[in-house]
């Protein structure tokens, strides 16, 4: 029986990885955008390119996933958080993606949205679009529930 | 412009390894490469550099639809940063040379 969960974990967590090596280029494009995102609006558009560039030098889907992760780290410092909880959520992060990186893979695998190519305007209209889109659809489930409450 | 930059142990690397070729612009990754200096730490650096005086960038001269890739900045040292660099690690060889002499 041991023997049988042994193969099973193995098989699933080979299955993580191989998804993780898949999408670790996505990741690190996302990455590199939430970095850029939380800096001062006139330093995004350069520091997001210059980042995305930089992934584009490294070879290897982890190399650049690591990259990105160093990424967050250099915008957290030239912008840092002014907000306790933030920072210590960020730190969380961080370092469940260090010692833990399929368990930080399994929930973005669930919630990441897909990033474009494009610049750095372009991606983060297409994340206000996805918002905007996830907000209507929550109002309409919302109204429909709404709406079966009167019928009963 | 702020003078005030704190020479450590990977400012330095970085310093060291612009005055290898100073006419020669270097992009983040390039310097990474070399010097294994951290993306957490090396941005953030250049940016103080930057903004200190010591270094200027530009963007590379591509079309980046045409090459399918972004275009990377390249950073090299300003006359007063080649000063600043090259007095710096003076300083930490002379310091070094006489801490030897101490043993």
């Amino acid at each position: 029986m041991d023997a049988v969960i042994t193969i099973l974990l193995g098989a699933v967590g080979s299955l993580i990885a191989a998804e993780l090596y898949e999408i670790a280029p996505r990741l690190a494009r996302w990455l590199v955008l939430r970095a850029a995102s939380r800096l001062r609006p006139g330093e995004r558009d350069r520091w997001y390119e210059e980042w995305l560039a930089d992934l584009d030098e490294w070879p290897g889907n982890i190399t650049k996933l690591a990259r990105s992760v160093g990424h967050v780290k250099a915008s957290v410092r030239l912008r840092p958080l002014k907000n306790k909880k933030a920072r210590m959520f960020l730190a969380f992060q961080l370092a469940l993606l260090r010692r833990f990186p399929l368990i930080w893979a399994l929930f973005f695998l669930i919630s990441m949205p897909r990033i474009p190519d494009g610049s750095f305007r372009e991606n983060v209209n297409a994340l206000q679009e996805k918002a905007i889109h996830d907000r209507e659809r929550l109002i309409r489930i919302f109204e429909r529930g709404l709406e079966d409450l009167d019928n009963r | 412009m702020a003078e005030d930059i704190r020479l450590t142990q990977p400012t330095l690397k970085v310093l060291r390894f612009l005055l290898e070729k100073p006419r020669e612009g270097r992009s983040g990754a390039e310097m990474s490469k070399a010097t294994k200096v951290g993306s957490g730490t090396l941005y953030p650096m250049l940016a103080r550099l930057e903004s200190a005086g010591w270094l200027s960038s530009e963007w590379e001269v591509i079309d980046p639809s045409v090459a399918g890739r972004p275009r990377r900045r390249f950073y090299k040292l300003t006359a007063v940063g080649h000063n600043n660099a090259r007095a710096a690690l003076a300083d930490l060889q002379m310091a070094a040379g006489e801490l030897a002499w101490m043993r």
